[in-house]
């Protein structure tokens, strides 16, 4: 079978896309009011060394994702409990982005359209882009990613008539610990979640890359959420924004040029719509790989579907309301993700590190008998 | 809306599992059917308005109970 390849650009803006996500639409340390910025900074800061140890694994093992990386570092059992563990952490990831989105249409669009409807369209378009692989989606993601930015371009210039800077007042109001809060919050959702990339970045065209791909697409990804969500709170002020449930949308939506051009949401749910369309993509294609390397299938594509509709249904009773999936997102989800973003991924670089070395001793000490 | 998740399941079943059985491709044929199967049993369960529990709420009072929030 050939090997599918992506390049380092499309790497990257995949990895945008993917932070941008769900994250764009929900808004990030919102609880943090305005000091919210500095906690996207503090987060965007902390994610750059979490990131080089996912690069540092990646090249360690080029070509490989992280099923086969646990596998040749652990063998076969523990490896295949570790990836059954992340299998189900993407399976959930991605139910949660794609109730995320139904909520996101349903209380914003089509309210009295089943959830389950916005599920089964997304859902199989997903599972549809996974089948046809990783090349297909790295495409798709270079063509689309300049309508994202022109539309933010183009938005954010028109709401600077709406811009007051005093809705950066009072600075640090509420104490370090919640800005150091809201940056944890923030780090979790979405910088450390870029942990899926260790399952997809294996199909870049230089193994060497990884480093450069993946910092570069953090700051990209995380300088376009600061900038988004400083516009939110210098449009909306602090109070009003941690009121509301889609912070972007809200903002765009207040947008007046003239008394023609309003109503500008509906190109931000568009965009909300590519992004998450990527994230869940991806979330898809990690544990469908994780799925066909746990049974050794020659070609992950196979079982796409039947995972992907397993995600979808889950997705459909995951939370009885959009409330609690937000309060669960802010209390739960940072600890739950934690060892899945740092921990596991820590412990495997150190024993791969070690490893490593030990190996390279002994053919040291095999070779010095054979020279003198 | 069974209907719906019906028709869908049926696609795929035309459209991936068939090409598997024809092909005699029987290790991601079982796979399929096993994942498959779970997926259709929740979605008629969901379908018919059966509580189905949320992995959710267990890792929430697991967390809680761990990190000690309230």
């Amino acid at each position: 079978m050939r090997k599918e390849v992506i390049t380092s650009k499309q790497g990257i803006i995949l990895i945008v896309m993917f932070i941008l996500g769900s994250s764009l639409m929900i808004g990030l340390a919102t609880e943090v009011k305005q000091d919210a910025w500095l906690a996207l900074l503090i987060a965007i800061a902390a994610a750059i060394p979490i990131i080089f140890v996912y690069a540092r694994l990646l090249t360690m093992y080029p070509g490989k994702d992280l099923y086969e990386i646990v596998e040749d570092i652990y063998g076969s059992v523990i490896g295949k409990i570790i990836s059954v563990v992340y299998i189900f952490y993407f399976i959930h990831l991605g139910a949660l982005v794609l109730n995320n989105f139904s909520d996101f249409i349903k209380i914003r669009g089509l309210k009295e359209t089943p959830d389950a409807l916005t599920v089964i369209f997304m859902g199989v378009l997903c599972i549809w882009v996974v089948k046809e692989g990783v090349e297909v989606l790295g495409r798709w993601a270079q063509f689309v990613f300049p309508i994202i930015v022109l539309v933010f371009a183009f938005l954010s210039a028109f709401s600077s008539q709406l811009i007051d800077f005093s809705n950066l007042k009072p600075f640090m109001y509420n104490g370090f610990y919640s800005v150091f809060k809201g940056a944890f919050f923030a780090f979790s959702f979405p910088f450390a979640e870029t942990v899926v990339f260790l399952m997809v970045l294996s199909h870049l065209k230089e193994a060497k890359s990884s480093y450069k791909v993946l910092t570069v697409g953090l700051l990209i990804g995380g300088g376009m959420i600061l900038l988004i969500s400083l516009r939110n709170l210098l449009v909306l002020g602090a109070e009003y924004e941690s009121s509301v449930n889609f912070v972007t949308y809200e903002a765009v939506s207040l947008i007046k040029v003239g008394d023609f051009l309003q109503r500008f949401e509906a190109f931000v749910s568009v965009v909300f719509l590519f992004t998450g369309f990527v994230k869940i993509s991806i979330c898809l294609l990690a544990a469908s790989k994780g799925v066909g390397k746990l049974f050794n299938l020659k070609d992950y594509k196979k079982i796409v579907a039947p995972i992907g509709l397993l995600m979808m249904i889950t997705s459909c009773f995951l939370f009885d309301d959009y409330a609690s999936l937000i309060e669960w997102g802010a209390t739960v989800y940072s600890y739950y993700a934690l060892p899945f973003q740092i921990i596991l991924p820590i412990i495997i670089l150190i024993t791969a590190e070690t490893k490593t070395r030990l190996v390279k001793k002994k053919n040291n000490i095999q070779q010095l008998p054979q020279k003198s | 809306m069974l209907i719906l998740w019906g028709i869908i399941y049926l696609i795929f079943i035309f459209v991936d599992l068939i090409p598997l059985f024809k092909k005699k491709n029987w290790k991601p044929f079982w796979i399929y059917i096993v994942i498959l199967t779970c997926a259709f049993a929740l979605t008629v369960a969901f379908s018919f308005n059966i509580k189905i529990p949320s992995p959710s709420y267990p890792i929430e009072v697991f967390i809680k109970y761990l990190v000690g929030l309230s």
